[in-house]
């Protein structure tokens, strides 16, 4: 599995660097949902890797390398789950060092960060057994569906209460750690087998 | 023991069937499979790797069924080339070797340096980079480093030009000649695979034609050149296939143990034996 989640690593060197400059400047903007974005596409790294693949031809290399059908679904969610704990901690570091200045306010309460990171996890439960199934365009079109979907829920609902200051969005994720890191767990426990499934079905 | 064992193996898909294979490369040995474009090499191939599954048969490869679930420890021992390296085309030759390193339990990460160097492949340079020759000599490294007693190839020395060709042939050679190795060959260019094999597999459209001991076959059959009434005077079941020129000479392929011994024949190389075969194949 470390040989798989190094080559995407190798893979998305460039995206990595590049989203680590997007990042902390994002960060800057002090919007409440900074985080959130920040681990949100650092859990849309992997469909990259996938589009890379795609590209190459690796699955017909890699069918033919001892690597479990365990190892192939599994390092792809590490990579998601890598990426996602990498910018989180970027950001993070980023606010607490601005905050140290007087730049920007304290970091975020750590449950909120957990909530988003949870938020964050069911989105890569949700999108990783469709590109196990079928090829990154396709994969492509039904990921977008679902960020429409999950930033209609998330921002509809911040827009609802009309505030919008770092504080208050924090809290309302605070509040919802328990219910999003049950959904993450609950939709990551149904995910894996199915990428599983739908991996060994597109490949026989 | 065999390298490779087929026993009655079927894979029907939409459009194609592979039919009733069966076929032993013995451990030591060096077995060219040889067909047209689609003829089913590839699904062969993929069958014995494990990458699909087959409807019917059975197949053991290294004493282990592709099916099983330890068959990734006989994955360990085979190198495999396909028609093109398909690593991914931002990485380098040096992270393809990190990669395998932490792929295969048996990784020399000197030999794939030795490799590199021997086929003058730069370690830093994207592989998008690469001609195609370096491509193959890149996966050719690969499947040659991680001391591999089987070395499945897959239309590995199809595009390349002459001498690159018969410089990874000649890597191939050495290969085979170590202790208890094995190969096994697919191509349609005969000519690479005269060269290398002992033993030839002929597939057409799915069926396995023949599969022989390459002295065997050579020694078994031979080109027989004269007028039409000559070649008429021979018995049917000598002829294997007959090409009449617009001038009224004829050039048939015929089994010399049904050919009059007093006939001369000249020696056919593989390549006339699988033209005579498939184009009889064809008629009939």
């Amino acid at each position: 599995m470390k040989a798989l989640i190094r080559k995407d690593f190798y893979v998305l060197k460039k995206q990595f660097l590049l989203f680590a400059v997007i990042v902390v400047a994002f960060r800057f903007g002090n919007n409440g949902a900074a985080t959130l974005i920040s681990i949100l596409y650092a859990v849309m790294l992997p469909s990259s890797a996938f589009a890379y693949d795609d590209l190459s031809h690796w699955d017909a290399m890699e069918l033919m390398l001892p690597y479990s059908t365990r190892q192939i679904v599994l390092s792809r969610y590490c990579v998601g789950w890598l990426s996602m704990l990498f910018f989180l901690g970027l950001s993070w570091l980023v606010q607490c060092a601005a905050a140290l200045f007087g730049v920007l306010p304290e970091a975020d309460d750590f449950r909120a960060i957990l909530a988003q990171v949870a938020i964050a996890a069911c989105f890569l439960a949700m999108t990783m057994p469709i590109y196990f199934r079928f090829d990154a365009e396709k994969s492509r079109g039904v990921r977008t569906l679902i960020i429409v979907l999950l930033a209609a829920v998330v921002g509809g609902g911040l827009s609802f209460v009309t505030v919008r200051d770092s504080a208050f969005v924090g809290n309302v994720f605070a509040e919802l750690l328990g219910v999003m890191s049950a959904a993450a767990a609950v939709l990551t426990a149904v995910s894996v087998p199915l990428s599983a499934l739908a991996w060994r079905r597109r490949h026989r | 023991m065999d390298a490779i064992t087929l026993s009655h193996v079927t894979k029907s898909f939409r459009d194609f069937t592979l039919d009733d294979v069966t076929l032993r490369v013995p451990e030591g040995t060096v077995c060219g499979l040889v067909g047209e474009n689609g003829a089913g090499k590839t699904t062969l191939i993929r069958l014995f790797m494990g990458a699909i599954r087959a409807d019917g048969g059975a197949i053991s490869v290294l004493g282990r069924s592709p099916n099983a679930p330890d068959f990734r420890e006989a994955k360990e021992d085979i190198g495999i080339v396909l028609d093109d390296a398909y690593f991914p085309e931002v990485m380098t030759a040096l992270q393809v070797g990190k990669v395998m390193r932490d792929t295969y339990r048996r990784w020399d990460m000197e030999q794939f340096a030795e490799y590199l160097r021997r086929f003058d492949l730069p370690g830093k340079k994207p592989f998008k980079e690469y001609s195609r020759g370096m491509r193959m000599k890149l996966a050719i490294s690969v499947a040659l480093s991680h001391n591999a007693k089987l070395l499945v190839l897959d239309e590995a020395t199809a595009g390349l030009d002459p001498i690159v060709r018969d410089e990874i042939i000649e890597t191939f050679r050495e290969f085979a000649l170590q202790d208890a190795h094995s190969i096994l060959i697919s191509s349609h260019i005969v000519s690479d695979l005269e060269k290398l094999c002992d033993s030839i597999a002929f597939l057409h459209r799915g069926k396995l034609l023949f599969c022989e001991e390459k002295d065997a076959l050579l020694d078994r059959y031979g080109i027989f050149r004269g007028t039409a009434e000559q070649a008429d005077s021979l018995l049917a079941e000598a002829i294997v296939g007959r090409e009449d020129s617009a001038y009224g000479g004829v050039r048939a392929l015929v089994r010399r143990d049904a050919s009059p011994s007093t006939l001369t024949l000249e020696r056919p190389t593989v390549e006339d034996i699988i033209l005579f075969t498939v184009k009889e194949a064809q008629r009939s």
